[in-house]
């Protein structure tokens, strides 16, 4: 337990001083597709399903490996886990899908802080304590909303709220994780059976950007004008179409959405050009 | 991407035109490979079989195809 503090501690430095060094505030969200774009690291999605990511170091070049078949908050969190290696200098490594029988696996120190690095490079405390303004009131909607507006998973927003930022106890952890998407989706943007990805925008989103993929639906913006959605009602658009646009948002400002195909597998420089 | 017509592209997929040195090393940047890997004339480094130790939890289809992306890394040219 000490062994994984410290490093823990370690890593999480790291994290928030890599931030301060590109300049990202310690209550905004980290684009880490694009952040690994900025430091010229190839970003490859690829279609291994048994394997979760790997960061390759050579001489000339360094590539960061993540597997498209997995949910998007997923993909986003192994990005950044496979930055942490490149950045806390661990050189090429090769992460396998986990363990999941649920036993707790011997990782190395090298997981260890990467893990780490990750938590605090998406969810940093200020983040995510400004992500929930005055009330900080932590029902499933808001955490759900807090969730895509940090890109991760539900579920590691709220782990990372319990066990490393102590915001809420190990009962509330429980309870959140209890509530079903299909609800959240449903309480959100009104559709039981949505099989894809929800974004509820807000005032929060204004000058950001969204990775979404065809299919996922998009509440808060006007499809008027843009060519990427369509619209299902006056707030709720579904992405039809690959490419980056912009699109107003109901409250007000702007937000720059990019599409993808599904699970796209490929340079993430091409992720959103047309076909 | 490559400034070139599709029918171009099209002949060099057909081997009725061979593709310059110039065209070879455009697609090795499109692609993100090494020329050595796109030619198939090279052999597997020191680091790439270091590498390829931690791969023994993958299953073989996919250490195939790991393997195969960790090769094209090899001797890549810096990017600018």
């Amino acid at each position: 337990m000490d062994r994984w503090y410290k490093l823990g501690q370690s890593a999480a430095k790291a994290a928030l001083k890599y931030r301060m060094g590109r300049g990202l505030s310690p209550d905004e969200p980290c684009d880490v597709f694009q952040t690994i774009a900025d430091e010229k690291i190839d970003l490859q999605f690829v279609d291994i399903p048994s394997l979760e990511g790997m960061f390759l170091q050579e001489p000339e070049t360094r590539r960061i490996c993540v597997c498209a078949l997995r949910p998007w908050g997923r993909q986003r969190y192994t990005a950044a886990h496979e930055l942490g290696h490149c950045i806390l200098g661990h050189g090429t490594q090769v992460d396998t899908v986990m363990d999941a029988r649920g036993q707790q696996p011997i990782l190395p120190d090298e997981e260890i802080l990467a893990e780490a690095f990750a938590r605090f490079l998406l969810m940093p405390p200020r983040a995510v304590t400004r992500v929930f303004g005055r009330r900080q009131q932590y029902d499933a909607r808001s955490v759900f909303e807090a969730s895509c507006w940090l890109g991760v998973g539900y579920g590691t927003l709220i782990r990372q709220m319990c066990s490393s930022l102590k915001l809420i106890s190990g009962a509330e952890q429980e309870r959140l994780l209890r509530f079903k998407r299909s609800d959240l989706c449903r309480s959100i943007a009104g559709i039981a059976d949505l099989q894809n990805d929800l974004w509820p925008l807000d005032e929060r989103w204004r000058g950001r950007r969204v990775h979404a993929q065809l299919g996922d639906v998009i509440q808060g913006v006007c499809a008027k004008n843009n060519n990427l959605l369509t619209a299902i009602n006056s707030t709720v658009n579904q992405v039809d179409c690959v490419g980056t646009e912009t699109a107003d948002l109901v409250v007000g400002g702007s937000v720059t959405i990019s599409s993808s195909l599904r699970s796209f597998i490929g340079f993430y420089d091409y992720r959103y050009m047309p076909e | 991407m490559l400034n070139m017509h599709r029918p171009t592209i099209t002949d060099m997929e057909s081997e009725s035109r061979k593709v310059t040195a110039g065209e070879l090393s455009r697609f090795a940047d499109l692609y993100k490979v090494s020329l050595e890997w796109l030619t198939g004339t090279e052999t597997r480094n020191t680091k790439v079989k270091m590498a390829a130790r931690k791969l023994g939890a993958l299953k073989d289809r996919d250490l195939e195809t790991a393997m195969r992306i960790i090769d094209s890394l090899w001797q890549r040219s810096p990017k600018s």
